[in-house]
């Protein structure tokens, strides 16, 4: 069981995949960026945080991701799961130390993209070590574009994920095709959504015909009144982080909006919940690699974001957390691994076609002091 | 009754002052004085324009050339997405669309920051306003095309090719005279830093000499060893020439820098996108009209970007600062001008993304339907393209940062300058003056 204070939107499959792929100084307050040109050389211990269960880990026979590129570096690594989600990053690790001119203590953190962007316009974060990361070269360009950071010069992102609907089919007694079939009454106290508030309001934009990648304080308003509507009619029983899948194992949701990551997971367990991007469309994101400033091992922190974009690395990573793998390649390899990593790489869920691709938003548009505005009133109608 | 003309009474004053001891002290001072307050003004006006001419180009000259370059990338991106977006058909690609309203977003507000740095440059105003017009005409080609597109109206493919025809005379027409315009300008902010500045040394080397021979003629006539006042002028003077001296140096060295390792690679780095996005733009519009000379078109411009296939080991060449295994052409002359570990990287990648894009191109071009053609070259070309794009991206993002930080370092060095000369000699006149009437003084 997943304890509590590890719990996160990051969940696992299990394993059993990654066991089949075995054989495969800064302006601000005293904080200065690293050189520009060149990283220099890797001295010490390298730090990292993330979130929870998102990378393999040490098995018989079968060392985890850190282990491996500790043997492959010489490099030790001092591997943290204490990012709870991103309101601990900005409360714990990122409001007491960068922003007060304090380094975090950590060479690599791992954010969702819209904290990545924030911090970057508060020129928080030193640019990446490209010279010390030729895999950067295996990055899905889809993921190079964000207006923010053209080229992910700051960034590197670790993995991606959908949030779509998942459901219990002998609890709808019918198929869910849209996020119109989630509001539906029949439906009424048995729904569940997730507690990212620019994934709700994205669902609740497509359903008003409107593209979350463009969002406005308005059209954002407009999906706020939608959902304080739907939840004002009993519609949703709560709002969750990762509980969700348990609320969906046990029945106490019949459907609910879910990362793909996670219900992947689950249906090794419960084949028969079914998980589906909506006819509106859904919702994309991704958590990124980050080196904040004053970062003091900025040369091995490259070298670890080399070594997660090798494909085969990233693959035994993908097929232990479930997510998608920011790393062009990793599907050929799960595929080239056969037994349960094959089936990841068949999986819709994991590797969408490009029609589906094309009904999948990431959120933007908005700026930091709209999305504060519309994170109190989130707040204010969710109770979370 | 006799006149006696103003000068013959100067002479005269003269004549009689040199008679006496106290009053040949008296000429060098004023002679001091003299030369100081010429000093004073001459170093002032020069150290003043050294910095005007340093923070205009740190301000206005460096940031709207940058946002010019930066214009004719996103013109060009803007372009290739909207043909990209156009060829998914009524279907439309929500990705492709969005990089274009983006870059077309980009290219407006671009145009904005230029027009807001260029202040009063009445030329670049009147190009600015013609681009407008015609980014606005492009704007409305493409959405024509797009709604002809989705409904399924035969003038599609004109409007879209009207709007690529319009979007590259723009480029090589008003937006490069822009280009031209804001070079003209960076060049005249470098070239008026050093105006006054030999004629402001000159007269600080013969202030100079005069104290030390005013300091000499003391020495002599009192055998004292030293006047300290006037030994602390002469300090002040040679502390200000230096420090003039010095900032003309390491203004210059910096913008020299500027130019050489962030301007020039910009440049560079344009025309590989530009080229880039030109063959990516003839392709697509191939795919869409079928107009085999499209082809050759692209073939010209992919030639200009790389002329010679780039493998895994071109690439390592490329990191490690080997030009001779540099594929040739935008990406191999990009490759010599990097200048660190980090910008021979991002040309490395660049130059790979590159080849994987050349790779779909083949793929596409022996499809074998129209339908094959037009997915692979919405699906993975436009995929591999904006690989190569948003490379690209990252190499100007370095020349940039460059380029703004040497016009930068040039300006910080001229900061204090003006204020810093002008209290040095001021300083400097008044212990002169002192130091000579501490000895006019003596004879009282």
């Amino acid at each position: 069981m997943t304890p509590p204070d590890l719990m996160s939107r990051r969940t696992f499959l299990g394993g059993a995949a990654a066991l089949a792929l075995g054989a495969a100084a800064c302006s601000r307050g005293g904080l200065r960026a690293a050189p520009t040109g060149d990283a220099g050389k890797s001295t010490g211990r390298l730090k990292v945080l993330n979130w929870a269960l998102y990378i393999d880990t040490d098995a018989p026979g079968q060392p985890g991701t850190v282990a491996r590129f500790e043997q492959a570096t010489g490099t030790k690594v001092d591997y943290s799961e204490a990012y709870n989600d991103n309101r601990y990053g900005q409360d714990k690790v990122f409001g007491p130390t960068l922003e007060k001119g304090k380094p975090t203590g950590f060479d690599v953190i791992v954010p969702t993209y819209w904290l990545v962007a924030d911090l970057l316009s508060r020129d928080l974060l030193n640019e990446i070590p490209l010279e010390r990361i030729p895999n950067h070269v295996n990055l899905d360009p889809a993921l190079l574009g964000t207006s923010w950071d053209q080229g992910a010069r700051f960034q590197l992102p670790w993995q991606a994920g959908f949030t779509g609907i998942a459901y219990n089919p002998a609890l709808t007694r019918k198929e869910i095709k849209s996020f119109a079939d989630l509001l539906d009454p029949a439906l009424k106290g048995k729904v569940g959504m997730v507690t990212e508030m620019r994934e709700v309001l994205g669902f609740f934009m497509l359903a008003n015909g409107q593209d979350p990648s463009r969002a406005t304080a308005a059209n954002a308003d407009a999906a706020l009144d939608r959902l304080e509507a739907v939840v004002g009619s009993g519609q949703v029983l709560k709002f969750t982080g990762n509980e969700y899948v348990d609320s969906i194992k046990n029945g106490e949701f019949a459907a609910c909006l879910a990362w793909s990551g996670g219900v992947l997971g689950l249906q090794t367990e419960r084949p028969d919940i079914k998980f589906v991007f909506p006819a509106e469309g859904g919702m994309r994101w991704f958590d990124s690699m980050i080196i904040p400033k004053g970062a003091t091992n900025v040369a091995a922190a490259g070298d670890w974001m080399n070594f997660v974009y090798d494909p085969a690395n990233a693959a035994k990573i993908t097929a232990a957390v479930g997510y998608v793998s920011p790393v062009v390649g990793v599907k050929d390899v799960l595929a080239k691994a056969g037994g349960d990593a094959a089936k990841l790489a068949a999986s819709p869920v994991l590797f969408p076609d490009d029609a589906t691709r094309r009904r999948l938003y990431f959120w933007s548009g908005t700026t930091p002091a709209e999305e504060a505005a519309l994170q109190a009133r989130f707040t204010k109608i969710t109770g979370v | 009754m006799t006149t006696v003309t103003p000068t013959r009474s100067v002479g005269r004053r003269v004549e009689a002052a040199s008679r006496t001891t106290p009053g040949r002290y008296r000429l060098w001072s004023l002679a001091a004085a003299a030369i100081l307050v010429l000093a004073t003004v001459t170093a002032t006006a020069s150290a003043t324009r050294m910095r005007s001419s340093t923070h205009r180009a740190r301000d206005e000259s460096g940031p709207v050339l940058v946002a010019t370059q930066q214009l004719v990338s996103s013109l060009a991106e803007a372009d290739a997405a909207a043909s990209a977006a156009f060829l998914s058909g009524r279907n439309e690609d929500p990705e492709q669309r969005r990089l274009y309203e983006q870059a077309l977003a980009r290219s407006g507000q671009q145009v904005e920051d230029i027009a807001a740095l260029a202040g009063r440059d009445q030329a670049v105003r009147d190009i600015l306003r013609r681009v407008s017009v015609q980014l606005t005409q492009y704007a409305g080609l493409v959405e024509a095309a797009r709604a002809s597109n989705k409904s399924g109206t035969a003038d599609a493919n004109g409007y879209l090719v009207s709007a690529v025809s319009l979007a590259g005379g723009l480029v090589q027409g008003d937006v490069k005279a822009l280009t031209d315009r804001t070079q003209s300008n960076l060049a005249h902010d470098e070239d008026d830093r050093r105006a006054g500045f030999y004629v402001a040394v000159l007269v600080l080397v013969v202030a100079l000499a005069v104290l030390v021979a005013g300091q000499a003629t003391l020495t002599r006539a009192s055998r004292r060893i030293v006047n300290p006042p006037l030994a602390l002028a002469t300090v002040l003077t040679l502390v200000a020439a230096g420090w003039l001296v010095r900032a003309d140096q390491t203004s210059g060295d910096a913008l020299a820098a500027a130019r050489k390792d962030g301007y020039d690679s910009i440049v560079l780095t344009t025309q590989l996108a530009s080229a880039g996005f030109g063959a990516k733009a003839a392709d697509t519009l191939a795919v869409i009209t079928g107009d085999a000379a499209q082809r050759s078109v692209a073939d010209a411009e992919a030639q200009l970007v790389a002329n010679t296939p780039v493998s895994a080991s071109v690439a390592d060449s490329i990191r490690q600062g080997r030009a001779a295994g540099a594929p040739g052409g935008l990406l191999g002359q990009a490759a010599t001008a990097a200048d660190t570990a980090r910008e021979r990287a991002a040309v490395a990648e660049a130059a790979l993304r590159w080849q994987r894009y050349e790779a779909t191109v083949t793929t596409l071009r022996a499809a074998p339907n129209q339908a094959a053609a037009t997915a692979i070259a919405v699906g993975p070309a436009s995929s591999d393209f904006n690989g190569f794009n948003f490379s690209v991206e990252s190499i100007l993002g370095q020349n940039r940062g460059q380029f703004l930080d040497g016009l930068a370092t040039a300006a910080d060095r001229t900061t204090r300058l003006p204020t810093g000369i002008l209290l040095l000699l001021l300083a400097a006149l008044a212990t002169a003056l002192w130091g000579f009437q501490l000895r006019i003084n003596d004879y009282r």
